[in-house]
């Protein structure tokens, strides 16, 4: 420093100014984005288990389900089954050192058709009418925060039933919106698309 | 302004400026700056207090300030309660706290017998360390450097800096830390200048305290002093008086060195292995959320090759280097020897704070001496965005240098407990410029809602005191202290030895009231048979979010978080069941 420099009101003004319109751009703009790149993708090759992944070791895929296709756990189910919309999703996070923890939540999951119509999530409801624990358990499993066990690097699978309601002769394609929150980092949307074909496929296994 | 010179008994104006009034008007104007600085860090660090309740760490130094008022020592468990054990050995066989040092449960006492079991009575004398911390700063850099100038942006830098507001709102170990390192090195020095016996005797005193707040800086702090003494201050007259002086530290501390030395997790022993790895990350967590101190050189040096390409050359400077700026290796030696511990929260870098404040200060007066109109902006940018603690991740992601040699050398920064996500995903999902001062000022003036708030609010209006309820260790401190229920959590004993413990360790988790999140259990555990049977359900209105994530910026939300399922569950035992809860709503 020199001995006649003193710090003059335009410094001041200048960096006060500077905070004040970074603290208005804060205010539009909390957080801003840097990367436009994403790890995130979906893998369609199975359209009749469509999955998507948020490539760190997290999967959801669902697939629709419909009374003759049934697996083996689901198979005591079928005429409950066959009275609604029916979906197996799968939450697969891969052992790692990292913790990754999602929760997603019943009412935030919704189905559409090509019609715009929208058909509500059932899993609450019939939860409440049941007195199956097993079956309460496929319906309520989403509940529950799910995450991997960081310490001893387990891999976690959780799979749960979707049920919404039937409706009158969906137009296809029939799109399947999930959201969750992957912990503590965002709120995920993602969307599988079923085709005609794909639903026929399922329903005539 | 002239400079003003510091020559170690006062202030001389090394040459009045003519343009300026007199002295008197300085002083006047400078005093209304300082006062208001404090004013607004008085904000900061004290208000809105319940808006974020007691994370782990401060729920551990709370409860056993409590259990200090009752017992006059850090107890672990009170009759009731058992404060959380990390480990094993963090508790003795007399089921005394024994893995930290007590400093900090003494304060929180303090507190907590001033202003009750709340979170002014748990936060209020840490914050307190974090005022005064500001104004030790200013005063630790006058001495050391001389300028008026750079002490007073050190101290406002600090004083500026959202982690720093975090970390000193807390009821844990962390302020006082940061005030008593630089009570140490003030008390220190003045002692080597005037060789009056009150400044041996607060360096004695602070560097004890300092001992008993956190041992690690402590013994790189005395190091540090021992060879300064040895190297620039020792003297024949002086010599007695500092060998006195190590010896009454020494007795002053020794005895609990030697009954409670360090204790680690068994599975996670300081070690070698990873140290490098530990050291890269810590590192970046030092650039990306205390100080940019790689762009900050980079901007200095630039800035320099510019004018000195222009031919303007190197401007005169009055800041020189001094010796007694060789007391900052005590932090350099500190972080390079921490990182042998195999965790990486963030708060381990904390001792960085104090002295990063005067290289960021020193750094923005440097390049001043080259161009004010650069050194504004830098100064705005740097207290209010995080664009410099950024930049080199932004770097990497726009220049496409992503690959094995920035995976080697730059790695996530917010790696905690154990190793965090990969680069890739910290650059596409994590990476974002903000502004950390306007967030936490945000936080202060809106209500915070969080999954804590909501359990102790229910099991306040709902449960009765001598009933039981079972929570997420994490949150069993604070808990325990905020409602003074009997509280229960998970915890693996059967490799205890310690049979003291053993004992008094909680069992099982039926309780009057469950609060089922956790991070150890299979999402279809309690959406089992046993809970159906046994309890019902009760849907509490606050966001499921229950990551830890006050002690640290890296995931602290700030605002109530809208994007997390909006509720959670409670288990309640079924009227007809053993416990009491359905009796009592």
């Amino acid at each position: 420093m020199q001995k006649t420099d003193k710090i003059t009101a335009g410094e001041i003004s200048l960096t006060l100014g500077l905070i004040i319109i970074f603290g208005l751009v804060w205010m539009k703009w909390p957080v801003i984005k840097v990367s436009s790149k994403t790890l995130e993708s979906y893998n369609l090759s199975d359209p009749n288990l469509p999955s998507w992944s948020n490539g760190i070791g997290l999967s959801l895929s669902a697939k629709p389900v419909d009374a003759p296709s049934l697996d083996a756990p689901l198979q005591p189910y079928r005429d409950l089954i066959s009275r609604y919309n029916a979906y197996i999703v799968n939450v697969r996070i891969e052992g790692a050192s990292y913790p990754t923890m999602i929760d997603l939540p019943y009412d935030r999951a919704r189905l559409t058709d090509a019609a715009g119509r929208e058909y509500r999530c059932l899993n609450r409801s019939v939860a409440e009418q049941t007195s199956d624990p097993k079956l309460k358990q496929m319906l309520e499993v989403f509940d529950w925060s799910i995450v991997n066990n960081t310490f001893t690097k387990q891999e976690r699978l959780e799979t749960g039933l979707l049920l919404f309601e039937p409706g009158e002769a969906p137009r296809a394609p029939l799109s399947l919106y999930l959201n969750f929150y992957h912990h503590p980092y965002k709120q995920v949307d993602i969307k599988f698309d079923y085709y005609q074909s794909t639903i026929d496929q399922a329903r005539s296994h | 302004m002239a400079t003003e010179i510091y020559n170690g008994q006062g202030l001389a104006q090394a040459a009045p400026d003519p343009t300026l009034a007199k002295g008197k008007s300085i002083l006047s104007r400078r005093t209304a700056i300082v006062a208001l600085v404090l004013v607004a860090e008085c904000f900061l660090l004290f208000a809105n207090f319940d808006n974020a309740y007691l994370s782990l760490g401060e729920g551990n130094t709370a409860l056993l300030g409590k259990n200090v008022l009752e017992y006059g020592y850090p107890r672990a468990w009170d009759g009731k309660n058992l404060v959380v054990p990390f480990y094993e050995t963090t508790v003795n066989e007399d089921l005394v706290w024994v893995s930290h040092p007590w400093l900090q449960y003494y304060l929180a006492a303090g507190g907590i017998a001033v202003f009750g079991q709340t979170n002014l009575g748990a936060r209020f004398i840490f914050a307190l360390c974090g005022l005064l911390s500001i104004i030790a700063l200013y005063y630790l850099t006058l001495r050391v450097s001389g300028s008026v100038r750079l002490a007073g942006l050190s101290a406002l830098i600090l004083a500026a800096h959202p982690l720093f507001w975090m970390y000193a709102r807390q009821s844990r170990y962390y302020a006082p830390t940061i005030l008593l390192m630089i009570l140490v090195a003030i008390f220190y020095l003045k002692w080597t200048e005037s060789l009056k016996k009150s400044h041996l005797a607060g360096f004695v005193i602070f560097s004890s305290l300092l001992f008993y707040s956190l041992y690690t800086i402590w013994g790189f702090e005395m190091l540090a002093i021992g060879v300064h003494y040895l190297l620039f201050k020792r003297s024949s007259r002086s010599m007695a008086s500092f060998i006195f002086a190590a010896v009454a530290i020494g007795v002053l501390t020794l005895p609990f060195f030697l009954y409670a030395p360090p204790h680690f997790h068994r599975d996670a022993p300081p070690s070698p292995d990873g140290y490098l790895t530990r050291l890269i990350v810590h590192l970046w967590k030092v650039h990306t959320l205390y100080y940019p101190v790689l762009t900050l050189a980079l901007i200095w040096g630039a800035v320099a090759a510019y004018h000195r390409l222009k031919g303007s050359g190197k401007p005169p400077s009055a800041l020189k280097w001094r010796s007694d700026y060789w007391l900052g290796l005590s932090v350099i030696g500190y972080v390079f020897f921490v990182v042998l511990y195999p965790f990486f929260t963030t708060h381990y870098m904390l001792p960085v704070l104090p002295l990063g404040a005067i290289f960021v200060a020193f750094a923005v007066l440097r390049i001043r001496e080259h161009s004010r109109w650069v050194a504004a902006p830098v100064l705005a940018l740097l207290v209010s965005t995080n664009l410099f603690h950024v930049l080199p991740y932004i770097a990497v992601d726009k220049l496409h240098l992503d690959g094995p040699v920035a995976e080697a050398v730059m790695l996530n920064p917010t790696w905690t407990h154990t190793p965090g996500t990969p680069l890739s995903h910290y650059v596409t999902e994590q990476l974002a410029l903000r502004s950390y001062a306007f967030d936490f000022l945000g936080f202060l003036t809106h209500d915070y809602e969080h999954q804590l708030r909501g359990v102790v609010t229910f099991i306040k209006e709902n449960t009765r005191e001598d009933q039981t309820v079972f929570v997420p260790w994490n949150d069993a401190d604070a808990i325990a202290f905020y409602t003074g229920r009997k509280v229960g959590y998970h915890m693996e004993t059967s490799y205890f030895k310690n049979e003291n413990l053993k004992a008094v360790a909680p069992k099982g988790d039926d309780a009057d009231l469950i609060v089922p999140l956790t991070f150890d259990l299979p999402a279809r555990y309690y959406a089992g048979e046993r809970f159906y049977s046994n309890y019902e359900r009760i849907k509490l209105p606050f966001p499921k979010e229950y990551f830890e994530t006050y002690p640290n910026l890296d995931f602290f939300n700030f605002r109530t978080n809208r994007q997390t399922p909006s509720w959670f569950y409670v288990f309640v035992p079924k009227k007809g069941g053993e416990a009491g809860y359905a009796e009592n709503r």
